[in-house]
């Protein structure tokens, strides 16, 4: 059994002492939200069910007539029981974290500019969310200025917990991420600028992204500094159909210099008149080491996710390729369904195809504070690119309660 | 400033297309900041078609008092806060509500069902005064989200 608590549930008390002594206790609204996430997934002779049970603890509160704060804390528990081929688990019977901490406000400045800001433990995520993307200790500002806007953050990961964060760049990371007794994410300080110029070309927008991660922790084996420059655009063509295309190109020191590519692309049709009809077709693709000791290496994320939702391929020497289309027959009710294959480029002559993926999902929302979800998929392998490979599948079901 | 102006114009059309309300009290209420117990019960009455045009604000507020949706110890001046506000669309209009709401009807939940349904919209909390075209708008939407579950 694991005990963790994080020295921000102080933060929250201080936050909501701050916000109390300004005054604005009577305009407090407070609430609590349970959930309920089952995944039981098995392939190869194997059946495992993971399970995460939570209840968020939140509270909202407005600082004058231009800015709010919200905090939540969150009890979890959670576990992983394996079933076959020999019965195992692993329980953490409960962590105590931060949730979504956030003071965020805009005022402005004048008729075409304006301020915003958010502070706190908050989402971050670059354009793509392929780079970045997690709840995080940091701060974004973002000056709109006619039609274009500029944006800056910094944060900060070594107090999320490494499973909310996963870092996964270098051999320190590797070795942090399969140690049971390392809690939180790799140390590393992040910071970006952006700039998003809107409606510059008719109904589509321009903009650039920047990031960096700053290895902090020094005393490992290694010290790894990327930076990640991101173009994107993003419109559309007709009424409903709209697209988007991005590029990420990866700086590293380590302290040799390395790089590595990823990009993506994305369109979207929406018919609302038939019954809310959503057909997505998308590309994306994290190159790898092409070029053998050279410069070029796989892309690497700040933080790790993976290529689609059954199979484990992470984001980085891959290509994936999916669609996916959802309708609401009913009031409340979202059918969808999806497909995707997985690849592998390389230049080694090994089979590029890894697999084909097929998953479907229904959501349910009987009422504003009641939400059910079921989904359920399979992964069929390439069996000429990894012949142990076997079948998987997954069925999951969730619910959430907003009391 | 024109866009707000604009959509206020298109509420008060939406709103009192449907029913007719006498031009002083409209003329009030949307120079009003904070609208009371007693104006906020004759607007959303008269809307549910709950009280005659003819009736006054004492009458609604006395009419409030007799559906069991008044707040507590409020009078037909006082401010009425956001959630109670909620709660007076809700019951007024006979709003299905979220789990919570059918358990405990109520401003809390009250207020919390027309936040997700988007009838309140912008920065708000639930015990914030609610100014004359806010009220209008809300109302609005209000019949947007009757149209729609109809």
């Amino acid at each position: 059994m694991k005990r963790h608590t994080t020295s921000l549930a102080a933060f929250i008390c201080f936050v909501v002492a701050s916000a109390l002594c300004a005054g604005n206790a009577y305009a407090v609204d407070f609430g609590l939200t349970l959930s309920n996430d089952s995944e039981l997934s098995g392939g190869g002779g194997g059946l495992s069910l993971s399970q995460v049970d939570d209840a968020a603890l939140w509270l909202s509160l407005p600082i004058g007539a231009s800015s709010s704060i919200y905090a939540s804390a969150v009890y979890e528990f959670s576990g992983d029981f394996t079933y076959l081929p020999s019965y195992s688990d692993s329980v953490r019977w409960y962590s105590i974290t931060a949730g979504r901490v956030e003071w965020e406000g805009f005022v402005g400045l004048s008729d075409s500019m304006g301020l915003g800001w958010s502070v706190g433990r908050i989402p971050l995520q670059d354009y793509s969310g392929r780079v970045l993307n997690g709840l995080l200790d940091g701060a974004t500002v973002r000056l709109s200025v006619g039609q274009a806007v500029v944006s800056a953050a910094a944060a900060y990961t070594g107090l999320t917990f490494k499973d909310d964060a996963p870092i996964l760049i270098d051999a320190d990371d590797e070795s942090a991420w399969s140690d049971d007794d390392a809690i939180f994410a790799p140390r590393r300080l992040l910071a970006s600028v952006g700039l998003r110029l809107v409606e510059v070309v008719p109904f589509h927008d321009l903009g650039l992204d920047g990031w960096a991660q700053f290895d902090l922790d020094t005393a490992g084996e290694a010290v790894t500094n990327t930076q990640y420059a991101e173009p994107f655009i993003e419109g559309r063509v007709a009424r409903a159909i709209r697209w988007r295309l991005w590029g990420a190109a990866e700086f590293g020191q380590d302290p040799g210099l390395f790089y590595g590519m990823a990009a993506g692309a994305r369109v979207r049709l929406t018919a609302p008149e038939l019954a809310g009809l959503r057909v997505t077709a998308s590309c994306v693709w994290a190159g790898g080491d092409y070029d053998g000791d050279g410069a070029m290496r796989a892309f690497k994320p700040i933080t790790a996710g993976s290529l689609s939702s059954v199979a484990g391929t992470m984001f980085t020497d891959a290509l994936g390729a999916s669609l996916d289309a959802s309708v609401v027959p009913a009031r409340g009710l979202t059918l969808g369904a999806g497909c995707a294959a997985n690849f592998r480029p390389n230049v080694d002559g090994e089979p590029a195809y890894l697999g084909f993926e097929l998953t479907g999902r229904a959501d349910y929302k009987p009422a504003g504070d009641v939400t059910l979800t079921v989904e359920g998929g399979c992964f069929a392998p390439n069996g000429a690119a990894d012949p142990e490979a076997s079948v998987e599948w997954l069925a999951a079901a969730s619910a959430t309660l907003r009391l | 400033m024109k866009r707000v102006c604009a959509s206020l114009v298109l509420a008060s059309f939406c709103v009192f297309g449907a029913f007719s309300q006498s031009n002083d009290f409209v003329d009030g209420l949307i120079e009003s900041d904070s609208v009371s117990v007693g104006q906020a019960a004759y607007l959303v009455l008269v809307a549910s078609d709950n009280l005659g045009d003819d009736a006054d604000a004492e009458r609604a507020f006395e009419m409030l008092g007799n559906f069991g949706w008044a707040p507590e110890g409020a009078s037909a001046d006082t401010p009425i806060r956001l959630k109670d506000y909620s709660y007076l669309l809700m019951s007024a209009f006979g709003l299905r509500g979220g789990l919570m709401y059918a358990l405990f009807p109520g401003p809390r939940y009250a207020y919390r069902q027309l936040v997700s349904s988007f009838v309140i919209q912008g920065r708000s909390d639930p015990d914030m005064a609610v100014s004359g075209p806010a009220a209008v708008r809300m109302l609005g939407r209000v019949f947007d989200v009757k149209g729609i579950a109809e």
